[in-house]
């Protein structure tokens, strides 16, 4: 299978502290990839390091089998990214922020009014188009964030926890989003705390600790780690022995 | 891309209701404050005629001077009259003149009334810019009429206080432009947003156009609104309101740039709106934007480092005298002051990005 994303010994230090060290993972084509760790492991760094936000300290990130800093103008289209900070303003309504961030990659015009509407029809906040952000609950905030994040018609979406503090409804339709993205040949990569989520969509999935990846398969793969009867265990149960049950309070 | 970004940074910005105060109520209440509590002092400015009287200290002085001296400053509206010999400052005393000149031969001392300062000094220029001339001529170089120029830096003819505070107060709060786009950078900065665009095409510089154009275009046309209220309200006269509207628009240029780039230095919205207020005030004190630049005792060289001092005076000037030599400075500095601010801006993100990489 086509490899669309790799990562080569992807190392982030803050001064001394090394947070992601030697991250070396590879997301094929047409899959959706989980990535699964405690708080401080390292995700939203490699994430951030993936999207070109943070620059690696060593190592480097392949897309589309090219380095991605090195030709980031011609890339940066195919990606699409989905923070989990909620990256829409209050005081612009619905369309009015797909239309900020799909015109940042260049769509403009009648395809621009297309590409807003159809957006916004994906989500299912089309009939809420003139309605201002602020005014939105927590999962009309949400969806309204995917929305922001493929008007430009990405080839690999990046989710980072893209359902936190939202009511099972918002949830599931997201979660049915992503597969539909994901039928329709969008690469999906995947970060969330919420274990049946994953194992729910992620084709493939990784657990990081300590900014290292401790192991990678899919969810049946790595419940084979732990024990050989896979029935009689949960994802989370493998990434609590994987990972240990240690409180991690970072700052 | 560019174009969709500026518009939906102005739609924010005018949805902000504290921008409404701040580009229209505040300086509406301001002027008329400051209007009328400077109304007295600057309509006896307005109302004086300059007296001033001269006195023949010589035999020797020409007739013919004593005629082109009375002559040329009955053009320039000074009533001068002559004394005869006496304690030239007992005469200015007794007869309230603002100065007293006394003609030798080929010298002249001239005696100024302390308590008329400014019209003194108007007297002083008055009577240089005709020695210079007379000297002129004696050498055979045709120099036309005394005229007092709007060069000399204490000399401006007679302005309101409404005219004077309604100009110079929408040019100050054309100065504090960036305070209308901090609504945008702590909305970009809270929810992440300045992050995302990491992830898309747009490069920095763009970015940063995007502000900037955004920031005078919201502002800019927000003083000219503010400028036709000051008009409707107070009366004010603007002179010539195009090109005075021209001079506001670069002045919010200029002061946009100069939040962005402390904004792109700080990479914090409330540092980023004090320091700018407190450069502003600055710039504002020494140039005119509380206490009139024609009565303040700032030395030139300090007032004329300020821009506000320039554009203040460029559309006082023209207000009541229909031109200004202080335009062209007032153009150049906003346009050096946007380019240099520009440039250190985008020049800091890049190297503040290169070192968080």
């Amino acid at each position: 299978m086509e490899t669309v994303l790799k990562t080569r010994d992807l190392t982030r230090k803050y001064d001394s502290r090394v947070v992601v060290d030697n991250l070396n993972i590879e997301i094929r084509k047409g899959e959706v990839f989980g990535l699964l760790g405690p708080n401080g492991a390292g995700k939203s760094t490699t994430m951030n390091m993936i999207c070109g936000i943070v620059a690696p300290t060593l190592g480097n990130v392949e897309f589309m089998g090219k380095d991605f800093r090195k030709n980031r103008k011609e890339l940066i289209d195919k990606l699409g990214y989905i923070p989990q900070d909620l990256a829409i303003h209050g005081n612009l309504k619905a369309w009015e922020n797909v239309e900020l961030f799909t015109s940042l990659y260049g769509i403009k015009g009648a395809e621009l009014k297309k590409r807003i509407d159809e957006s916004l029809e994906y989500v299912g906040l089309l009939d809420r188009r003139g309605d201002y952000a602020k005014n939105f609950s927590g999962g009309m905030k949400r969806r309204l964030n995917i929305a922001c994040a493929i008007g430009h018609h990405p080839d690999l979406l990046i989710f980072d926890e893209p359902t936190v503090g939202i009511d099972p409804q918002s949830r599931n339709f997201i979660l049915e989003k992503i597969r539909e993205s994901n039928a329709s040949g969008t690469t999906v990569i995947y970060t969330s705390h919420y274990m049946e989520e994953v194992e729910a969509i992620c084709t493939r999935i990784a657990i990081m600790d300590n900014g290292k990846v401790i192991a990678t398969g899919s969810s049946e793969e790595l419940k084979k780690t732990v024990t050989d009867d896979t029935s009689s265990i949960t994802l989370e149960e493998v990434f609590l022995t994987l990972t240990g049950k240690k409180l991690r309070d970072y700052a | 891309m560019i174009r969709y970004l500026i518009k939906n940074n102005i739609k924010l910005m005018a949805r902000n209701p504290i921008n409404i105060l701040l580009l229209l109520v505040f300086p509406l209440i301001v002027i008329a404050v400051l209007s009328s509590a400077f109304e007295d002092l600057m309509k006896s400015y307005e109302e004086s005629d300059i007296t001033a009287g001269y006195m023949i200290g010589d035999d020797k002085v020409p007739e013919g001077m004593i005629e082109a001296f009375t002559g040329t400053a009955k053009d320039n509206e000074i009533s001068v009259y002559e004394y005869s010999k006496a304690d030239p400052e007992e005469i200015l005393r007794k007869n309230e003149l603002c100065g007293l000149v006394v003609f030798n031969e080929d010298s002249y001392t001239l005696y100024r009334n302390d308590e008329k300062k400014e019209f003194a000094k108007v007297f002083e220029y008055f009577v240089n810019a005709f020695y210079e001339n007379m000297s002129a001529g004696m050498m055979g170089i045709d120099t036309g009429a005394v005229k007092l120029q709007a060069e000399h830096p204490d000399y401006l003819p007679a302005i309101d206080s409404a005219d004077y505070y309604g100009i110079i107060e929408v040019v100050y709060f054309a100065w504090n432009a960036i305070i209308c786009g901090a609504g945008i950078f702590i909305s970009e900065k809270n929810n992440g947003i300045y992050k995302k665009f990491k992830v898309t095409s747009i490069s920095e510089s763009k970015l940063f156009l995007g502000k900037l154009i955004s920031v005078a275009a919201a502002v800019g046309p927000g003083m000219f609104l503010t400028g036709i209220l000051t008009t409707l309200l107070f009366g004010v006269h603007w002179g010539k309101p195009l090109l005075s509207a021209f001079i506001i628009l670069l002045s919010t240029l200029a002061a946009t740039a100069l939040g962005l780039m402390v904004y792109y230095i700080c990479d914090n919205a409330v540092a980023t709106i004090i320091l700018v207020f407190t450069i502003v005030w600055f710039m504002g004190f020494y140039g005119g934007s509380f206490e009139t630049y024609m009565f303040s005792s700032h030395p030139q060289s300090v007032k004329l480092l300020s821009p506000v001092y320039h554009v203040n005076r460029a559309l006082a000037e023209l207000s009541c005298m229909g031109h200004s030599d202080y335009v062209s400075s007032a153009v150049l500095y906003c346009i050096v002051l946007t380019i240099v601010c520009s440039v250190l801006a985008v020049t800091v993100n890049s190297i503040k990005r290169r070192g968080r990489a």
